[in-house]
C-alpha cells in the first residue's frame, strides 16, 4: 500500500496540488484567525462574549466595526480560496507560460456568475464557488486553463510585447470555452448545489442509527477531502435540523437528554465527537506537534493550534495538504469511524447521554459534547480519551505520510 | 529537549482547554436552566401597545372589563419606556397567573413614522427585559392604532432574534393605519412600502386579526378604512392566517374602539383562553 501511495504522490498532478495548497496556506491561515476572532471572540453571539458575560461591556459600535473589519479579512482570504486555488493550479501547470493564473481567475468568475440576474443588490458571483466549498471545481478549472496554456501558449519571451501577444491565443481559447459553459449554466439554470448535494445534506441530518451514520458521514468526509467540502460545511453552519430541535425541546421539557427521540443522531455525534473541523482536526494538530519529523510542519501546526481549537483548521489542512491525499483520507476516515463507533456504543449502554442541548457559536469544539449533554462529565472524559486515541491512530498515518514525502523529496533533489 | 518542548505545549493546551470548561459550564448551567424554565412555562402573556398620545394606562378600562369574569383575573404590569431606554414599572404579575397582561407605553408617544421606528426600538428594550424576568415561550400581541404599527415594525425587524426561543402566536391590531391617511393602497406611504419590503420577516405561524371601526362607511372617524385594509397586502399569504373584521355600532369611533363591546368579545374569543369552553368540557356535553 505504501508503494502505491508513493507512486500516486509523485505524480505531476498531486505535486501541483500540494504546491498550490502550500502556496495558499499563509493567506488562508490569516483568514482562519480572522474567522475565529469574529466567531468566537468579537460577535455578541460568540462563545467568549457570552461565557464571560461581556455583552453589556462591549460597545455596540465597536462590535459592529470590528466584525466588519474581520469579515473583510475573511472574505479577502478564505472567501476567495477557490479563486486562489485556480490561480495557483493554472500557474504551476503552465509554469513557463505567462498569464495562466490570472486567466483561471477570470474563467472561474465567469462560471460562478449567478443565474438570477435581477438580484443586483448582492455580489453577482456564487460565494460557494469562490470559497473552498467546491475546490474540486477550482482545481479542474485551473488544470484545464493550465493545459490550454501549455498546449497553445509559448514559453516566456524576452521581449515584453511579444510576451503579451504570445498569451493572447490561450487566453482567447480559455475564454471561449468559459463563455460556452457559463452560457449553458445560465440557460439551463444548472443548480449543482441544490440538485446533487441537498439530498445528501438531508441524509446527513436524518441519519439516526449506527449504519446510516457511518455510511453517510464516511461518504461526506471522503467528499470533503477530494475537494467537495460543501455538505460538511453546510452541516456546520446550519442552525439545527428538525430532529435536533425535537431533541432539544425534549431535553428542555424533561430536564435531561437520556431519552430523547433521536438518540443516535449522526449530525450531533459527528460534529461533536468526530468533527473534521473539531476534535479530529485538533488530534491531527497535536499529532504533528508531537511526532512530525518536518520542522516546517510543526511550525504550521503551532500556527494552526489556536484556530483549530476554535473550529477552523483550514490553514493546517492546506499546509500539510490533506486534500486529495489518500494517506490522510484513510487516516481521517479511520479516526472518525473509531470515534462514531465508540460514542454510539457508549450511548447505547447509557454511559453517556445523547447530545441535545444548544452550544454557542465559536465554542472550542472539545467542549461541545460536555455542553451538548448539559454538563455530563462522562461526555467530557470520553472526549479527552478519544482525543488521546485519535492521536495514536494519526501517529501511524503521519509516519506513513512522512515516509512517502521524504522519498518524493529525495527523488526530486 | 526539543521534543519535550512540544510535549509541554500539548499538555499546556489540554490544561487550557480544561480551564475553559469552568466558565463554559457556569454559562451552560444558567442558560439551560433559564431555557428549560421558559420551555416548561405555562405562562402566555398578552402584550399590549397603545397608540400615539396614549400612556401605559390606556387599556385600564378594557382590562377592567376583561377581568369581570368569574374565574379568571389577569394581573397587569404596565411599563413605560423613556427616551433614554430606562423603564418605569407599575403593577405586577401574580404568581401562577398563566395569562397576565403586560402593557408597554412610551414616554415619547407622538405620531409619525420616525417615532414609530423609535418606539419599536424602545419596545424591544422592554421586551428583552420582560423575557429575562418572566420565562415564557409563547405570547400574544395586541396593538391599538399606532400600537399595531409598532408591533408590525418590531415583528419585521426585531423578532427574528427571539424567534428560536419565544413564539408569538397571535396578533390583533385595532384601527391600525398601515398606510397612514391614504385611502388607497396604490398611494403608498414610505412606512407602508417598508412594511411590504420586509414582510418576508414576519413569522409564518402567526395568526393576525385586523379590526377596523366603522363609524362612517369609509372610516372610524380618524383612520380611513382603506388604510387599515391595506394590512392585507402585508399579512395575507405571509402569515398563517389573516382575518379582517369590521366593527360598527355606537362605540366604533377610533378612540372608543378599545372598549367597544364587540371588540372586547373578539379579544376574549380570539386572544384570551376561552374559559367558557373549558367549563363546558369539564361539565361534559349537555343533553
Amino acid at each position: 500500500m505504501s508503494e502505491l501511495f508513493y507512486r500516486l504522490r509523485k505524480t505531476h498532478l498531486i505535486r501541483i496540488i500540494e504546491k498550490s495548497m502550500l502556496s495558499m496556506m499563509p493567506i488562508l491561515m490569516i483568514g482562519a484567525y480572522a474567522d475565529v476572532l469574529a466567531t468566537s471572540f468579537v460577535s455578541y453571539d460568540s462563545w467568549f462574549i457570552n461565557v464571560f458575560n461581556l455583552t453589556y461591556k462591549i460597545n455596540e459600535v465597536f462590535e459592529v466595526r470590528t466584525l466588519a473589519f474581520l469579515h473583510a479579512i475573511q472574505f479577502a482570504t478564505t472567501g476567495i480560496s477557490g479563486l486562489l486555488l485556480a490561480y495557483f493550479i493554472a500557474s504551476f501547470t503552465a509554469k513557463k507560460r505567462d498569464g495562466a493564473g490570472i486567466t483561471a481567475i477570470s474563467v472561474l468568475l465567469m462560471l460562478s456568475f449567478k443565474n438570477n440576474l435581477a438580484d443586483n443588490k448582492t455580489m453577482p458571483f456564487k460565494t460557494t464557488v469562490l470559497n473552498y466549498n467546491f475546490i474540486l471545481f477550482s482545481l479542474v478549472v485551473g488544470l484545464i486553463v493550465g493545459y490550454i496554456f501549455n498546449r497553445w501558449g509559448t514559453d516566456i519571451a524576452d521581449d515584453f510585447e511579444e510576451r503579451v501577444w504570445n498569451i493572447f491565443k490561450p487566453i482567447f481559447i480559455s475564454f471561449v470555452l468559459a463563455v460556452i459553459i457559463a452560457f449553458a449554466i445560465l440557460m439551463f439554470k444548472v443548480k449543482a448545489t441544490n440538485a446533487v448535494f441537498d439530498g445528501l445534506i438531508k441524509q446527513l441530518q436524518n441519519a439516526n442509527d449506527y449504519v446510516s451514520d457511518l455510511i453517510w458521514y464516511a461518504f461526506a468526509i471522503v467528499l470533503y477531502l477530494i475537494g467537495l467540502p460543501y455538505p460538511i460545511q453546510t452541516l456546520y453552519s446550519s442552525s439545527g435540523s428538525v430532529q435536533e430541535m425535537t431533541n432539544f425541546n425534549y431535553a428542555l421539557l424533561h430536564n435531561g437528554s437520556w431519552k430523547v427521540p433521536y438518540r443516535f443522531l449522526g449530525s450531533e455525534i459527528f460534529t461533536s465527537y468526530a468533527g473534521l473541523m473539531g476534535l479530529v482536526a485538533l488530534a491531527l494538530v497535536i499529532t504533528i506537534l508531537l511526532f512530525s519529523q518536518f520542522h516546517r510542519r510543526r511550525t504550521i501546526a503551532i500556527l494552526s493550534l489556536f484556530p483549530t481549537i476554535f473550529g477552523n483548521p483550514i490553514g493546517l489542512f492546506m499546509g500539510i495538504a490533506v486534500f486529495f491525499n489518500p494517506v490522510w483520507i484513510l487516516g481521517i476516515l479511520s479516526v472518525s469511524i473509531v470515534n462514531i463507533t465508540v460514542v454510539t456504543i457508549l450511548i447505547a449502554i447509557k454511559f453517556i447521554p445523547p447530545l441535545a442541548y444548544a452550544s454557542l457559536w465559536g465554542m472550542p469544539d472539545i467542549l461541545s459534547p460536555f455542553v451538548g449533554t448539559n454538563g455530563n462529565w462522562g461526555a467530557l472524559l470520553v472526549t479527552l480519551v478519544l482525543l488521546f486515541v485519535d492521536v495514536l491512530i494519526f501517529k501511524y498515518w503521519l509516519k506513513l505520510d512522512e515516509k512517502i514525502l521524504r522519498r518524493v523529496n529525495d527523488e526530486e533533489k | 529537549m526539543k521534543k519535550n518542548k512540544y510535549w509541554l505545549g500539548a499538555i499546556l493546551a489540554i490544561i487550557l482547554l480544561t480551564a475553559m470548561t469552568i466558565p463554559t459550564a457556569k454559562w451552560m448551567t444558567s442558560n439551560n436552566k433559564t431555557m428549560s424554565q421558559r420551555r416548561q412555562s405555562k405562562m402566555t402573556p398578552l402584550i399590549m401597545i397603545p397608540g400615539s398620545s396614549a400612556t401605559a394606562n390606556r387599556f385600564d378600562g378594557l382590562i377592567k372589563i376583561l377581568n369581570k369574569t368569574k374565574d379568571q383575573k389577569h394581573s397587569v404590569l404596565r411599563i413605560t419606556v423613556n427616551e433614554n431606554n430606562t423603564m418605569t414599572f407599575d403593577g405586577s404579575i401574580s404568581k401562577g397567573d398563566e395569562e397576565p397582561i403586560i402593557v408597554v407605553g412610551f414616554k415619547n408617544n407622538s405620531d409619525g413614522y420616525t417615532n414609530i421606528k423609535r418606539q419599536a426600538d424602545w419596545f424591544d428594550q422592554a421586551f428583552y427585559q420582560i423575557m429575562q424576568d418572566f420565562h415564557f415561550h409563547k405570547f400574544k400581541a395586541f396593538g391599538h392604532s399606532n400600537g399595531g404599527l409598532v408591533w408590525t415594525y418590531w415583528l419585521e425587524h426585531y423578532y427574528s432574534s427571539y424567534s428560536s426561543e419565544i413564539k408569538v402566536t397571535k396578533l390583533m391590531t385595532l384601527g391600525s393605519p398601515y398606510n397612514f391617511k391614504e385611502t388607497s393602497y396604490t398611494m403608498k406611504t414610505q412606512m407602508f412600502s417598508d412594511f411590504l419590503k420586509y414582510k418576508k420577516n414576519l413569522p409564518k405561524s402567526l395568526i393576525v386579526y385586523s379590526l377596523l371601526g366603522g363609524k362612517t362607511y369609509t372610516s372610524d372617524g380618524l383612520v380611513p378604512e382603506g388604510s387599515v385594509l391595506a394590512g392585507k397586502y402585508i399579512f395575507q399569504n405571509q402569515v398563517k392566517n389573516y382575518m379582517s373584521i369590521n366593527v360598527t355600532g355606537t362605540d366604533a369611533q377610533h378612540s372608543k374602539l378599545v372598549e367597544n363591546p364587540q371588540v372586547v368579545k373578539l379579544i376574549k374569543e380570539y386572544l384570551l383562553k376561552n374559559n367558557n369552553r373549558r367549563d363546558l368540557m369539564r361539565k361534559g356535553p349537555r343533553n
